[in-house]
């Protein structure tokens, strides 16, 4: 037997014998190598790794802190050692430019693009970093290169062209839509980002071609666009450019409904009603809307003031639309309108403030007898509804407040007071008015029992409050003093409401002038109601007696301030000054001097146009009543006839 | 009759037409600025037209709260009453004792005369802002007449045919006013920074901030040559923070297109500036500051109501004689102001350079509220806040209705400005 020493454990055994303790030997010594060997690659592995980590956290502490250069050194060392870490590689990129060092992010850049030369992104971040160090020849190459990457993708445009937007590049982003259309043979592609873009770079002319695009792609971005556009139709220039276009786009594709509805707006944004409404019409027949926009488009132009367009309007629905749901209410919104725009040119009533309505003259007249055929339209066709006792109230109040015609306002309250008891809302105001009416007749009987009826409502505080003070007023005029006090004295408890300060003025009228005794004031009272019924000749005469039976009376001023009112109603503007005037030179330390001389400036600017008698009347008040509560008023109208701009 | 006795009848004469005529010839009008003044604001307004009728104005420092006394009785009187301003008619001898009074030297007091109306120019952006601007609100109230200058004027040199110049709240550093965090998608926001690239193109500046830059140091040249400058809100410090930054790019890249430089606060070059040094610029793009020279920083002021009732700040006092500039800047029927806030509210005192003079502070802080100083042969004065008359004054809050303020010592404090470069200069007493 020959021993041999065994290969793996070197101990000896006899030659030709398998040793199977050396098998068992064998492999867990081959596994103790192997693991071994694991464990110093893994630890090493390890090492390197959290090396590698510590050094990457150290660079993000500097980046941090605004050490870019300490950074960018760490950083390029780790790229240099896994040059595939896009972690890496962006921090480098994001620090290279923070330091400007373009030169440094280029040659990044470059050796990505070795890795992947058809890396559109990245050669589209290069071309900007081109343009950032000032070499647009090196830009344009670049970008040219993405491009030709893949040309008739339309990725690669969208890519390279908000790469550039996102650099501030935006007229070279719209020349890469714009070649992206070209290529891809697409000419709707990107509109979004080309309108968008083009509103940036304040280019309206393309901006809107892009939006006309947009709706008739998509019709249902119609609002969209129009929220997007007005970005830029506030502006003069974008409007006209954005009418421009729409209007040639609607002629060329008239059947385009969406583009129809876009031109409509844009009309009406720069406030052309008319236009708008001619557009509306065409929308209307091919909708076959039956009149509703026609409507819509009335409301909308009646709210905004455009009278004619609206009137225009409702006439077309009330005329061509004989079955439209609301024909109604456009009867109601024509005479609206009409009457919206005749009390918008009557200036007939520039004294109002100061001295009441005056008649107006014949042309006007004739214009509120349209309105009134117009509401009485209304009610022929819809009678007993609640349009109809709304026309017939519209009709009085004209009738009451502007044609100054009593029996005819008289008539139409009591119509309507009697036909349309379903409607309270409306009567409460129709008795209200009736009884003012009433007043104004010299019918203080009938006026009471009016007021009075208005306790059998429910609600309507206003009404009831303005009722209450007309019977107080009803009382003063009757010579009833005392009675007329105790009503105003309730009403001025309550201090909130709109009625208080013509009751307290009442009041202390009363009260200041009773003094001396009642008769005086029965007369003056007396007068008073003379004018409150517009028999001006027979109030002068009143008034007048006044002066003449009680020359020492403290209600003198009082008497010439309304001979004076009466006089300015009548047109007869000198006899009027000349009153305020003897107000002025007899009573200098009356109350009402103030109110006077603002009267003869009044007078003299709207009555006379004698501008210069005008602001020599207005300075007087601002001289010798400089703490009267019209100097502001005053100081205005001053500066309004000089002229000056402020 | 004798001659001699001819002369003394002519004589007597003469005197008793010299006391009755003369009084009536130096019939005077007083503009009182106490509170009498019924519109301390068109007061200025006043003085300004009269100036322009060639009317002699004398500003009466520290008399009843910086009145102003006028001669051409009629005319004045008239457009006294129609604009609303209070006035007193004065004859010739209580105008003298007046005058004798305020001259006095136990009185700290003087007489300034004004002598024409300064042409005035405001820095204003040809496009809408959803803001407003105090000196313009203030102006068009006192009727004061003005004209809007741009960028274009200011680097074609045409300042110098101004007196006076003030910079609306603009930014000088070519940052669109910080408004990035909040506005950036706004369209006035993105029209801004458009006009203003396509306009800095336009002039040849590859950036923005370099053209505002240039306009910068054109208006410092302005001043060094004479002019007046006068800046609110962040006008202030974005002006010094542009100066300071001429070779430093502070930038982020949502304003110019690359980022800013790592090492500008390093660049940054003090001796640049008017009135700050030593201050430490805001990195952050986002944040809706410039620089630690506003205090507080405007995204930590307290806007509550409380402190809003608390925050005042105080005129200081000068020398009438001594120091008339101080003192026409300072004239107020107030010394106590209520407080505003702005883009930039307070100026910290220890980033204001050694020569420039405090003005106005809030008393027991660090918070200066208005300050002047001379640079070359003219002067800039640097009000802090936005407007005097609203707190906080937001982005797309309406204008102040002056209307309702026309007895503002905030707002006066404006206007005193708008006059002091009509003042006749005289020889300072030593």
């Amino acid at each position: 037997l020959k021993y041999a020493t065994c290969f793996f454990c070197g101990a000896a055994q006899l030659s030709g014998f398998f040793c199977y303790i050396n098998i068992m030997h064998t492999l867990r010594s081959r596994f103790i190598l192997l693991l071994t060997l694991s464990l110093i690659v893994i630890v090493s592995g390890k090492a390197q790794r959290s090396d590698n980590d510590i050094k990457f956290r150290l660079a993000q502490s500097y980046e941090r802190s605004g050490d870019y250069e300490s950074a960018v050194k760490i950083y390029a060392e780790l790229y240099t050692k896994d040059s595939t870490n896009v972690v890496i590689f962006d921090a480098l990129r994001r620090d290279y430019l923070q330091l400007k060092r373009y030169d440094d992010v280029i040659a990044l850049f470059q050796r990505a693009l070795a890795r992947n030369p058809n890396d559109v992104s990245v050669l589209a971040q290069l071309g900007t970093f081109y343009t950032q160090k000032n070499d647009d020849v090196h830009a344009t190459e670049i970008w040219e290169r993405a491009l030709a990457t893949a040309p008739a993708n339309e990725q690669t445009y969208r890519i390279v062209a908000s790469t550039m937007a996102e650099s501030r590049l935006f007229d070279k982003a719209i020349a890469v839509y714009q070649r992206a259309r070209k290529a891809c043979q697409n000419p709707n592609l990107f509109t979004s980002e080309m309108a968008l873009l083009s509103t940036i770079v304040l280019n309206y002319t393309v901006a809107t071609q892009e939006y006309l695009n947009m709706v008739r792609q998509t019709p249902s971005m119609l609002s969209s666009v129009q929220s997007r556009m007005a970005s830029y139709t506030n502006r003069p220039e974008g409007l006209t450019t954005a009418i421009t276009m729409t209007e040639a786009a609607a002629k060329t594709e008239p059947n385009n409904l969406t583009l129809l509805q876009l031109q409509a707006w844009l009309y009406m944004e720069g406030k052309q009603y008319d236009r708008s409404y001619d557009v509306y019409k065409i929308i209307d027949a091919k909708t076959n809307a039956g009149g509703r926009e026609l409507y819509n488009f009335a409301e909308h132009a009646l709210k905004e003031k455009f009278y004619s367009a609206a009137a225009k309007a409702f006439e077309d629905v009330v005329g061509l639309y004989p079955k439209f749901d609301m024909r109604s209410q456009a009867c109601f919104g024509l005479a609206r309108t009409l009457e919206d725009s005749v009390v918008a040119l009557d200036t007939t009533n520039l004294f109002s403030e100061y001295i009441g309505n005056t008649p107006p003259p014949q042309a006007i007249t004739k214009m509120y007898d349209k309105i009134v055929a117009a509401y009485m339209n209304v009610i022929k066709q819809y009678p007993s509804v609640l349009i109809a006792a709304q026309s017939l109230l519209r009709i009085a109040i004209l009738q009451q407040e502007r044609l100054l015609d009593f029996d005819a306002a008289k008539s139409t309250l009591e119509t309507l007071n009697k036909e349309y008891v379903a409607h309270p809302g409306v009567t409460m105001e129709g008795t209200l008015r009736l009884g003012d009416v009433l007043l104004a007749k010299g019918e203080l009987s009938k006026a009471e029992e009016q007021y009075m009826l208005l306790n059998r409502y429910a609600g309507g505080g206003d009404q009831k409050e303005r009722a209450a003070f007309r019977l107080a007023e009803i009382d003063y005029f009757k010579g009833n003093f005392k009675e007329a006090q105790k009503k105003l004295r309730s009403l001025t408890l309550n201090v909130i409401t709109d009625i208080a300060n013509d009751a307290m003025k009442l009041q202390v009228f009363i009260n200041d002038n009773t003094s001396s005794g009642e008769t005086e004031l029965k007369k003056f009272a007396e007068a008073d109601f003379l004018k409150r019924q517009m028999k001006y000749q027979d109030a002068i005469r009143t008034f007048e007696s006044v002066i003449s039976s009680y020359p020492k009376s403290s209600l003198i001023d009082e008497v010439l301030m309304s001979i004076g009112d009466i006089r300015l109603r009548m047109k007869q503007y000198d006899v009027g000054i000349a009153s305020y005037e003897k107000l002025i030179k007899d009573f200098p330390e009356s109350l009402a001097i103030d109110i006077a001389l603002v009267k003869i400036g009044r007078a003299y600017d709207l009555g006379l146009h004698n501008i210069p008698k005008a602001i020599e009347s207005y300075q007087r008040l601002l001289e010798k009543y400089p703490n009267s509560i019209y100097v502001n008023q005053v100081r205005q109208r001053i500066r309004e006839l000089r002229g000056d701009t402020i | 009759m004798k001659i001699s006795d001819v002369r003394f009848r002519i004589a007597e004469i003469v005197i008793v037409c010299f006391f009755v005529v003369f009084p009536a010839l130096s019939q005077k009008i007083l503009i009182p600025m106490d509170l009498t003044q019924t519109d301390h604001l068109k007061a200025y307004g006043i003085a300004y037209w009269a100036l322009t009728k060639n009317i002699d104005v004398d500003w009466l420092l520290n008399y009843r709260g910086g009145s102003f006394m006028l001669g051409g009785f009629d005319l004045i009187a008239a457009e006294c009453r129609i604009r609303g301003v209070a006035f007193q008619e004065v004859d010739g001898s209580t105008a003298a004792q007046i005058y004798a009074d305020v001259q006095a030297e136990d009185n700290n007091m003087d007489v300034v005369r004004l002598e024409k109306p300064p042409k005035i120019a405001v820095y204003v952006p040809p496009n809408f802002l959803p803001w407003d601007d105090a000196v313009t609100l203030a102006m068009d109230y006192a009727e004061i007449p003005y004209e809007k200058v741009w960028d274009d004027e200011v680097l074609q040199d045409k300042l110098l045919q101004y007196d006076w110049i003030h910079l609306h709240h603009e930014d000088f550093t070519g940052q669109y006013g910080k408004f990035y965090a909040n506005f950036s998608s706004a369209p006035w926001y993105v029209e801004q920074q458009v006009m203003y690239e396509k306009k800095a193109k336009e002039l040849g500046f590859k950036k923005v901030s370099e053209m505002k830059g240039a306009v910068a140091r054109k208006i410092k040249e302005y001043v060094a040559s004479g002019g007046f400058l006068f800046a609110m809100c962040s006008a202030t410090d974005s002006y010094d923070i542009a100066l300071a930054a001429e070779n430093a790019d502070i930038c982020e890249s949502m304003y110019d297109g690359d980022p800013a430089d790592p090492n500008a606060q390093k660049k940054l070059d003090f001796s640049k500036c008017l009135a700050f040094e030593n201050f430490t610029i805001e990195r952050n793009p986002l944040r809706y500051e410039y620089s630690d020279i506003d205090t507080p920083p405007s995204d930590m002021i307290d806007v509550s109501l409380e402190y809003q009732r608390s925050d005042y700040f105080t005129l200081f006092e000068f020398s009438a004689k001594y120091d008339p500039v101080p003192t026409m800047l300072t004239q107020d029927h107030a010394n106590i102001i209520k407080g505003f806030v702005g883009q930039t509210t307070n100026f910290k005192k220890n980033l204001i350079k050694k020569n420039v003079i405090i003005l106005a502070e809030k008393e027991g802080t660090d918070q200066v509220r208005y300050l002047h100083g001379n640079y070359g042969r003219g002067t800039f004065t640097f009000y802090s806040g936005h407007d005097p008359e609203d707190y906080q004054h937001a982005v797309h809050d309406p204008p102040t209705d002056l209307k309702l303020h026309k007895n503002s010592p905030g707002y006066r404090l404006i206007l005193n400005n708008i006059l002091f470069p009509a003042a006749k200069k005289k020889q300072q007493k030593t």
